[in-house]
């Protein structure tokens, strides 16, 4: 590891006061410090240990901090690659406790289902303007729609995006995600959508957001929720909203098992859904032997198997996007010669980041204006 | 040829008004929203905006209109827009590589840069030489189905025609607003706008202003698929000369690049490229060009320019 040159320069003259590690805190915050494609991060306590535990798949998962003799200063020098968003939490031990938190000299986190992490961005990353709410765009509006299914043999409400000038006389495209909820609320969907129709890189569309209850069973590549996505909640959408009728203008959209679900639909019912858009799908398979991603995925395992050996046509258009810090990396990159092998236009997408919500949300832009492109060239307001 | 003023986007802070004060235009006012298509009847704001009476044209509707009761003609625009989209995709096939080595001859350092000049003028040359290969094909085919069809003697055109004759009679300025450019020239086409607009003084905006020039050029610097490459649409009704309008530049185009700047603007010459933002304008008086607001045009020189007569 190469030393920072910041803290090189703190430790040039042996220990540092309490004073000194004050001046050096105040004037880098905030952490971790950046310099090129080295990042440096640093805690403060008297801890036993601290460790960076980060989701960078090919790194080792845990890095100790080095403490600084005589004080209560701790660092990690890394060198990570530009253009990155890495999500972590540091990992400190006191005594045989050890706490997981977030970074507390960080203020940059992000949230998912189980709570939240902080987040690293190198040189070359930046949030893309189109994930922040912006003054002059006109908002779609939300509303739920209620749905029994038969399938599951319960009650699955919808939220159903309308985009802003929503026009009843007019029909629309329409995007059906899994885990609806969850990228509302950590993918910035809504914001997202509001924006590329505002700046016309995508046409006006529906779009509903469905959720699982048991979602590593259903979104397992489960018949159930292919049936429940083809035979209820297409129809129910399509009978209350004026959607176009033809799979061109239907597209299926998931993360990691919402991937698995959303191939595993559209390969069991080839010819409805035109587009799909699968991001860092959980797309594991075996060549020989088992697999060792524990037994949720047995049946991800045996329909990738299944499909990869008659993969048909399951869609016209895929696109795919997956981090290069995700372990899902290579089963990802490995399933785009076989679809265009099937006559599928695919584009394949990798970016600098794990396996979060964040980097799904940064990806949607590329990928809705590649299915769906909008009318950007022709319209002037 | 009537007074000719170009606005730049009226959504957020409209100068319609202020236009049409300075113009002493008071009397009622001929409005085409036919770019906004199915919303075309929404016309509260810029009627409240310009506190005058409005008569909206209606061209969306009436274009439906003689389309469904004139099955023959619309089947034979069908057609012919089939053959533009063709002609469109072969001159966006080969306009890439040769955008693409302009923009390179433009990035190269070579030991003997004075030779370099004229090797970015002749493969601009070349852009240019293809825009006006495919501004040929595409007045072939338009030439084509006008020889065939003469949509102006079409019945259904003919009683439209007459309506909006005589509602622009009453009108003492036309407003032509923005939408999908497409559609709009496809409206102002059909019913030959231009031929019955006579003196009316007109005030467009966006769409509308592009319409309104010699040539249509659509632009985007940085789209979310593609070069952005800038192309040729097709012929506009040439009441605006000289310039090639340019609405909401400072969000589609990369204004600071130098070299893309450049090749806009030298790829069009000497038709002025004026970027059309909010609160700006340009005005024709039949002789000459004057600016509304702070109106720039692109120059060869890569930067922005104030606007002056060209």
């Amino acid at each position: 590891m190469k030393a920072s040159p910041a803290i090189r320069e703190l430790l040039a003259d042996g220990t540092p006061s309490p004073e000194a590690v004050d001046n050096f805190i105040n004037a880098n915050r905030p952490f971790p410090l950046r310099e090129g494609d080295r990042a440096t991060f640093v805690f403060r306590g008297n801890a036993d240990g601290v460790r960076w535990q980060h989701f960078i798949f090919g790194l080792a998962s845990s890095q100790s901090f080095h403490r600084v003799q005589g004080t209560d200063l701790w660092y990690l020098t890394v060198d990570l690659r530009t253009a990155s968003r890495i999500e972590y939490k540091l990992a400190v031990d006191y005594g045989e406790n050890t706490i997981l938190i977030r970074d507390p000299l960080n203020p940059l986190k992000a949230r998912d289902p189980y709570g939240a992490n902080s987040v690293c961005t190198t040189e070359g990353y930046e949030r893309p303007d189109w994930t922040l709410p912006q003054a002059d765009t006109r908002e779609g509006t939300l509303q739920q729609l209620d749905l029994h299914s038969e399938a599951f043999g319960d009650h699955r409400p919808l939220q159903i995006y309308l985009p802003a000038r929503f026009r009843e006389t007019r029909r629309y495209p329409l995007l059906i995600l899994h885990d609806g909820s969850d990228y509302l609320r950590y993918s910035a969907a809504k914001t997202v959508l509001d924006n590329l129709i505002h700046r016309l890189e995508i046409p006006p569309m529906i779009v509903a957001f469905s959720d699982p209850r048991d979602r590593l069973r259903e979104y397992a590549a489960d018949p159930r929720q292919a049936d429940h996505v083809v035979n209820e909640i297409l129809p129910a959408v399509c009978d209350a909203f004026p959607i176009e009728d033809r799979p061109a203008s239907r597209c299926l959209m998931g993360a990691s098992f919402g991937g698995v679900a959303s191939l595993s639909t559209a390969w069991r019912y080839p010819g409805v859904f035109g587009n799909l858009f699968l991001q860092s799908g959980s797309f594991a398979f075996t060549d020989i032997g088992t697999h060792h991603r524990g037994a949720a995925f047995d049946p991800v395992v045996d329909f990738m198997n299944e499909f990869r050996e008659a993969p048909g046509r399951p869609a016209e258009s895929i696109f795919m996007s997956c981090g290069v810090y995700e372990s899902l990396i290579y089963e990802n990159r490995s399933l785009v010669p076989l679809l265009q092998k099937c006559g599928i236009q695919v584009r394949f997408v990798e970016a600098r980041d794990g396996h979060n919500w964040e980097n799904w949300r940064d990806r949607y832009r590329e990928g809705l204006s590649w299915l769906f492109p909008g009318p950007l060239w022709k319209v002037y307001e | 040829m009537p007074s000719v003023t170009l606005l730049g986007p009226q959504r957020l802070r409209p100068i319609v008004k202020p236009v049409l004060d300075e113009r002493e235009i008071d009397g009622p006012l001929a409005v085409i929203t036919g770019g906004w298509e199915e919303r075309e009847d929404e016309v509260d704001d810029l009627r409240d905006h310009c506190q005058r009476e409005t008569l909206n044209l209606g061209l969306h509707r009436r274009m439906e209109a003689v389309l469904n009761e004139d099955r023959a003609l619309s089947q034979a625009l069908t057609d012919r827009n089939d053959r533009l989209r063709v002609a469109q995709t072969f001159y966006q096939r080969r306009l890439a590589p040769l955008l693409d080595s302009v923009r390179r001859l433009h990035q190269l350092k070579v030991s003997r840069m004075e030779l370099l000049p004229a090797e970015r003028a002749h493969a601009l040359l070349s852009v240019a030489e293809l825009d006006a290969h495919y501004m040929t094909q595409i007045r072939g085919i338009h030439a084509a189905f006008q020889e065939l069809w003469d949509p102006v003697a079409r019945p259904a055109v003919v009683a439209a025609r007459e309506e909006l004759r005589e509602l622009l009679a009453g009108s003492s300025a036309l407003l032509i607003a923005g939408g999908h450019v497409g559609v709009l020239l496809d409206q102002l086409t059909l019913f030959e706008l231009s031929s019955i607009v006579g003196d009316t003084p007109i005030v467009a905006w966006s769409a509308g202003a592009m319409v309104l020039c010699e040539r249509i050029v659509l632009f985007h610097d940085s789209p979310p698929q593609g070069p952005g490459n800038a192309e040729v649409y097709d012929d506009g009704l040439g009441l605006a000369p000289q310039v090639v309008a340019l609405p909401h530049a400072r969000t589609r185009l990369k204004l600071s690049d130098k070299v893309r700047v450049q090749i806009l603007a030298g790829r069009f010459a000497p038709a002025s490229c004026v970027a059309l933002d909010e609160g700006c304008g340009i005005h024709w008086d039949g002789q000459t060009w004057s600016s509304i607001g702070p109106a720039r045009r692109l120059t060869t020189h890569g930067k922005l320019a104030g606007m002056v007569a060209p």
